[in-house]
């Protein structure tokens, strides 16, 4: 293979070029690839944190309260997959202990099945869960909540909300990483009903599952008429917003890989031009149009292939680097998680999609110089100093 | 008729319309017979190089015929003309004209490898060449370790790498001084000698174009003394 044997030979001559264009094209797929990656990951972070933080199914009436909620539990729970259903109530409340004070919200639960759903059992600071089942007076702080007040199991506490006010003892701390610890204190749900002053009301009903949510979740719609979301529902809009903001990183990406293969096109013109009258005495020799356009396509390829290899193992160690960087919220503000660890995601499709796209790119941009060199006529070729 | 002729041209024209109109050759006829050794001479820009590169379908013809081998080179596509290149005619230009990331052996092997040969074959005909122009110990020298006179000889060698049935040289020993000159001129004359192949090369050195079996004298496009 002629083109082979002179096109390495070009490649390996003029070596800093050569080093140049590779490191160029690898630097663009390397960010690409770790941008894409940073996406992945922060894409499967929401999905991770939407699904601990969600029941597994969330059961809801367009926003009302759900009043004979009673009947709706015991049919979900008929439904086969069903694994947990509670019914629950949400209020504002305010809870103060000595001289602090805190807001946060007020939920109402079966602590059973609220603990199961959640996974909550194995994800307490203090105290139990489902201490507060059945009892008026029981309380579980989040963690963030508990900490504002400076609260501990054992504490007497205060509960305001807008139906009244009540002594409680706190019974449990909830530590789950998650926003839950700085929103949430959770009572039984006939307590927060009393409390809130409505009745035999939920405000949904969580479920939880030993399979995936959504046919289960069109059972229940079946069976209740009632409206239902999984978490990865949830998520899914999330989802949506992140993919819309990917469509302009995808053209700003392109734009990026675009400027590393023009510059190999560059590398490759300026070839052409020092390599003129090598190209008449090849043609001399009895090389076809042909052979010298795929000496210069192989160059290209080539640049554009190792390119990619530098490009791929920049972005694994990118990747690799950026998983190890912790940040710590700042104290002030309620915080959603303990630590933000950046994830990055860096998958076998977005590496050869990558790459691949850029492979081609380089080829596209050769064209030019490579036809530019094929068509030179022998006699002009050779004529050029 | 073309047959029994290594090379034959019949009306040769060549036109080059570069803003002025020149007329290179005008209606040159000619015809060299196998193994001949023929040297052209003419004063400059006589049209010496423009019919050599005629002659070695390097450029076509405005008018007229050049025949190769029996082969009317004015009717050969692109890829047929690079084939007959290949196969046919051997090159050697006044400046070398090796590539220069390439090995004297190297370099010799380009126009097999150009033709389908394998590797180690077309490096072991690559020694043995440069071995006949006595460049035994500069194999793997490349062009700018080797002297002018060598790297000369490097591109005979190339040349006739793939037993091509006629050498050309524009002006093979121009850039040498008088003692490499001749030595170049001898390997021409030797290698013709020895392996029957048909030598055209163009020179301006009078005493040089003597030793030829026959010189052709151009002036002003045409052929003037054969």
């Amino acid at each position: 293979m002629i083109w082979r044997f002179i096109g390495t030979r070009h490649l390996v001559a003029r070596r800093k070029q050569t080093l140049i264009a590779v490191l160029a094209v690898g630097l663009g797929i390397g960010i690409v690839l770790t941008s894409v990656a940073l996406t992945n990951g922060f894409r499967g972070q929401l999905t991770d944190t939407t699904k601990e933080t969600s029941p597994d199914i969330s059961v809801t009436a367009d926003g009302e309260r759900i009043r004979t909620y009673q009947i709706y539990v015991s049919t979900i729970r008929e439904v086969p997959g069903v694994t947990a259903v509670t019914p629950f109530i949400t209020g504002n409340g305010v809870i103060r202990r000595k001289d602090a004070d805190t807001a946060a919200l007020v939920k109402g639960v079966e602590a059973d099945a609220e603990s199961e759903i959640f996974g909550f059992r194995d994800e307490m600071a203090e105290g139990s869960f489902t201490s507060i089942d059945g009892s008026t007076t029981k309380i579980v702080l989040g963690s963030g909540v508990a900490e504002n007040i400076d609260a501990h199991v054992g504490d007497r506490v205060t509960l305001t909300t807008p139906g009244g006010g009540r002594e409680l003892t706190v019974t449990g701390i909830l530590h789950t990483g998650s926003f839950l610890d700085d929103r949430y204190m959770y009572l039984h749900l006939d307590t927060v009903q009393d409390m809130l002053d409505v009745g035999h009301a939920a405000s949904g009903i969580d479920v939880g599952t030993s399979v995936e949510p959504e046919p289960v979740a069109v059972q229940i719609r079946g069976r209740t008429g009632l409206e239902t979301e999984t978490w990865r529902e949830a998520a899914q809009s999330f989802a949506q917003v992140i993919e819309t903001f990917q469509l302009f990183d995808y053209v700003f990406y392109s734009l990026i890989l675009a400027i590393a293969s023009a510059g190999i096109a560059n590398v490759m013109l300026m070839t052409v031009m020092s390599k003129t009258r090598e190209i008449g005495m090849l043609k001399s020799m009895g090389a076809t149009d042909g052979d010298v356009m795929s000496i210069f396509l192989f160059e290209g390829a080539m640049l554009a292939a190792f390119g990619s290899v530098f490009g791929n193992v920049l972005a694994i160690l990118l990747t690799e680097a950026i998983q190890m960087i912790e940040i710590t919220p700042p104290e002030e503000g309620p915080a959603f998680v303990d630590v933000i660890r950046l994830n990055a995601e860096l998958t076998v499709g977005d590496a050869l999609f990558v790459s691949g796209f850029t492979v081609l790119l380089t080829l596209a941009f050769s064209v030019y110089p490579a036809w530019k060199a094929a068509k030179l006529p022998p006699v002009e070729a050779l004529r050029r100093e | 008729m073309s047959e029994g002729y290594a090379v034959r041209t019949v009306a040769l024209r060549k036109v080059f319309t570069n803003g002025v109109e020149v007329e290179a050759l005008r209606g040159v006829e000619m015809a060299i017979e196998y193994g001949e050794f023929v040297s052209i001479t003419g004063p400059s820009g006589s049209g010496k190089s423009t019919l050599l590169n005629m002659l070695g379908g390097l450029d076509r013809p405005t008018g007229g015929n050049v025949f190769v081998d029996g082969i009317d080179v004015s009717t050969l596509d692109d890829r047929d003309l690079a084939s007959l290149r290949n196969r046919s005619i051997g090159f050697v230009f006044q400046f070398h004209n090796l590539l220069p990331e390439f090995t004297a052996r190297e370099n010799v092997m380009i126009p097999q490898l150009v033709s389908g040969s394998k590797k180690g074959r077309a490096a072991e005909r690559a020694t043995d060449l440069l071995t006949q122009v006595g460049l035994s110990d500069r194999l793997e020298h490349r062009p700018y370790e080797l002297s002018g006179g060598q790297n000369q000889r490097v591109a005979i060698a190339r040349a006739l790498a793939n037993e091509p049935s006629i050498v050309i040289g524009d002006e093979p020993t121009g850039s040498n001084d008088t003692e490499t000159s001749d030595r170049i001129y001898d390997l021409f004359r030797d290698l013709n000698r020895n392996t029957g192949q048909t030598s055209i090369v163009v020179t301006h050195e009078i005493e040089l174009a003597e030793r030829a079996d026959r010189r052709i004298h151009l002036v002003d496009g045409q052929v003037v003394d054969t």
